[in-house]
């Protein structure tokens, strides 16, 4: 293209970002078009991607597509391919995009879907895809080395063991507050009980055919598995319907959590042919199928957002989860905005894949820009629902009382308008008996897809879409669940054998069964707490789970500016440290309010000093049955406080670490000893393969 | 004359059908890597290109190494 037109063009896209940006900040009172935020986010991907990617790919990194990968100088055939850089893209969006940013967009609707919005757009150009670029591209000039190993040679022993023990951390709270997604999904909803729970059957089945009937048949055991999904939506409906067999499966929120405690440890233990692996593909074409069916949707339909740009709740007293708008949108949006989770991605099989190192920017910064997409279609599908009905089902039962009626009165109170006749309306029309205070996330989400899939699909009832999405939203996290289970008992394993050698051996039965008894008690501990909170459980844990998700981009970021400085680059060690300060001061902040709030409903310290002071007096909160239950509470509201203060702690040993590291070296009282594999021009044979490989693929710009 | 001009249209139809099996055969292979299944033809080419003396694993001991590996380690799957 010539050059004043491409100019021309970019200065149009750049514009059209901005005007949208402008026209949702300035309209108030009236309802907006999910265009202007569709526009915007995708105009402000463009831009920063085109520019500020660039910018890192050739002055910060000098990425140069002469160097050989790791794919292309250590080619086995196992870890090491070299592979298109299309399907590396495929391969790495289905892996980093879970239900992270399906929840967290979702929860921060509370405080209208600007300041959702400005976050996840503003936070993904400038920070979480600066975060997995980097993270990527120092992973494939280290052999594909993982974080935690950079973190221990390129800053210090101290660093990488606190990384070591901090992803430990979160794997806990990542799935027990996820698990407790599902368990309000699916508590009281034989739908979906019986929908999610034939989903595990359907693996079974596509994994023995895997291994016995026709051996290594992903895509034909993938359609069967579609096709049973299909039959198990439509099963859950007739059994909801069968007044004989629906109580069997109207199952209370306990009941449940013991279920996925089972569920966690069978797929910890069992091989994982027969599990995991199937369930994981035929989730990766569910996850890919609908992620694009939702953003066609809503691109058809183009809803209006009914939420309003900021609402009342900004100042902390919101009922989905206390705290105000800083930091605390900036800790329940983690995935789609920045997400630490994914560093491990990003230097775990990806930087084994890459054909030419230059294939870093596209796969780390542009996968990122797509997971950033979901989190925005996911705020758009939550301010689809009229915030009445939006508050409903976000609420806590304490809040809203157990009745429409109840429920209604207390929405109304805070400003927006339902009635109990809607809300029963609605309940009925997706085939539930209730939908209030199903917190979480999912649901209301869920409510939010079926609108707009019965819309632009058509194709039978809001209640089938509606038992769909929360299919959709339950596969993702069982994923992410039973294969976090299993690496959970992986790494405590490898931790546990420096204390008891044998409590390391992995496939020795009984320290396979102690190690996953042992890890699914970790998570098990917060899940049950969650499930037996009259607050919802979902106001203490996600809270925690942003805060470990935000510690981990802390730590990747500390490494990304670390290998920036030793690279010799310093002065462009800003595009790094800037998203590093920012997550700083948001971390400290949250964990420090979590802590430390004199409101109950806020600080997790006052929660437990209020529940002693209460069941001393005899006057115990509602939905709390005795002074046992309070002092069981209570016990909890400290072990958070502890997790949130050893996540703090964590932040602050890297941050020192990495900081001496850096002056240091800038100093020049240290080499710049880097770890990263010196660049020798590419042998014959490998760079052939990357060229081969990389034909077709269109270069960079 | 007619006889020849089918013969070559039925040769054009059965190099277009092997042109559509070899092309719907890379889409397949390119989902099965998306979805991360192992891709044991990949690994023999590339034993017969760099090791050509080496015996490889058979495709069920390749599918369940590949597997296990997976699961081993957090840099698979994520939130």
């Amino acid at each position: 293209m010539p050059k004043p037109i491409s100019a021309l063009l970019w200065v149009l896209v750049a514009v059209a970002g901005a005007g949208s940006f402008a026209w949702l900040a300035i309209s108030r009172g009236e309802t907006i078009s999910a265009a202007w935020l569709l526009t915007a986010a995708v105009c402000s991907y463009l831009v920063g991607y085109r520019f500020y990617s660039r910018f890192i790919a050739s002055k910060v990194f000098a990425l140069d597509a002469a160097r050989p990968t790791p794919a292309a100088r250590l080619a086995d055939g196992r870890d090491y391919v070299p592979t298109n850089r299309w399907i590396v893209f495929g391969h790495h969006f289905a892996a980093i995009a879970g239900p992270g940013p399906l929840v967290g967009p979702t929860l921060a609707a509370q405080f209208g879907f600007l300041p959702g919005a400005l976050w996840i757009v503003v936070g993904v150009v400038l920070g979480g895809a600066v975060q997995d670029f980097v993270v990527l591209a120092a992973s494939v000039r280290r052999d594909g080395k993982s974080l935690g190993q950079m973190a221990k040679e390129e800053i210090g022993p101290v660093a990488g063991y606190t990384a070591l023990v901090a992803v430990l951390g979160i794997m806990i709270v990542l799935i027990s507050v996820l698990a407790l997604v599902i368990v309000n999904a699916l508590k009281a909803s034989p739908w979906g009980t019986v929908t999610i729970g034939l989903t595990i059957p359907i693996a079974l089945l596509m994994g023995a055919y895997l291994r016995w009937l026709r051996p290594h048949r992903v895509l034909e055991a993938s359609a069967i598995g579609i096709v049973l999904l299909i039959v198990a939506l439509y099963a859950g409906r007739w059994v909801a319907e069968n007044p004989a067999l629906a109580p069997a499966f109207t199952l209370s929120g306990t009941t449940l959590a013991w279920l996925l405690m089972g569920y966690g440890f069978a797929a910890s233990v069992l091989p994982v042919w027969l599990l995991l692996a199937p369930r994981d593909y035929l989730s990766a074409f569910v996850k890919l199928g609908v992620v694009v069916a939702l953003a066609v949707g809503i691109v058809v339909v183009l809803p209006p957002l009914e939420m309003p740009a900021l609402t009342r709740f900004t100042d902390g007293t919101g009922p989905v989860f206390a705290g105000k708008v800083f930091p605390f949108a900036f800790i329940t949006i983690a995935c789609g905005a920045i997400s630490g989770f994914h560093a491990l991605i990003a230097s775990g099989t990806t930087p084994k894949l890459l054909a030419r190192e230059t294939d870093a920017r596209f796969i780390g910064y542009g996968a990122m820009l797509a997971e950033s997409l979901v989190a925005i279609m996911a705020l758009i599908a939550a301010c689809v629902l009229t915030p009445g009905v939006y508050f409903a089902i976000n609420a806590p039962a304490a809040a809203l009382g157990t009745t429409v009626e109840s429920a209604a009165r207390a929405v109304q109170a805070w400003g927006f308008s339902v009635s109990p006749a809607e809300l029963t309306t609605l309940a009925r029309q997706v085939g539930e008996s209730s939908l209030l205070s199903r917190t979480g996330g999912a649901p209301s989400l869920a409510v939010g897809m079926a609108h707009i899939f019965s819309r632009a699909l058509g194709g039978g009832s809001l209640a089938l879409w509606y038992h769909f999405a929360i299919m959709f939203e339950a596969l993702f996290i069982l994923t992410t669940l039973d294969a976090g289970t299993r690496v959970g008992r992986f790494m405590l394993q490898d931790l546990g054998k420096h204390v008891w050698e044998p409590f390391g051996r992995v496939s020795w039965y009984p320290a396979v069964l102690l190690s996953s008894a042992i890890f699914v008690a970790m998570w098990g501990v917060f899940l049950y707490q969650g499930v037996t909170d009259p607050l919802g459980g979902i106001n203490s844990l996600w809270p925690l789970f942003g805060i470990a998700n935000q510690l981990l981009a802390t730590v990747a970021l500390c490494v990304g500016t670390t290998v920036i400085v030793k690279m010799g680059r310093a002065r462009y060690a800003w595009t790094t440290l800037l998203p590093l300060a920012w997550l700083t001061a948001v971390t400290m902040t949250g964990g420090w309010v979590k802590i430390f709030s004199a409101d109950p409903k806020l600080g997790f310290l006052a929660a437990a000093s209020a529940l002693g002071r209460a069941a001393a007096a005899g006057t115990l909160p509602s939905g709390v049955k005795d002074a046992a239950t309070a002092a069981r509470m209570a016990f909890n509201a400290r072990l958070d406080a502890a997790v949130a203060a050893f996540f703090m702690l964590a932040v602050v040993v890297i941050l020192a670490d990495s900081i001496r590291e850096w002056l240091q070296v800038i100093r020049g009282g240290k080499p710049a000893r880097s770890t990263e594999v010196p660049f020798e021009p590419a042998p014959r044979g490998g760079a052939a393969v990357a060229a081969s490989v990389a034909a077709g693929a269109v270069g960079g710009d | 004359m007619a006889r020849a001009a089918f013969d070559s249209r039925v040769e054009a139809a059965a190099t277009l059908g092997a042109r559509l099996a070899r092309r719907l055969g890379r889409v397949a292979a390119a989902v099965r890597a998306v979805v991360g299944a192992p891709d044991y033809d990949a690994y023999v080419a590339h034993l017969r290109e760099r090791h050509p003396g080496a015996r490889p694993l058979t495709r069920a001991e390749f599918v369940d190494a590949r597997l296990r590996a997976r699961y081993e380690r957090p840099g698979s799957r994520c939130c």
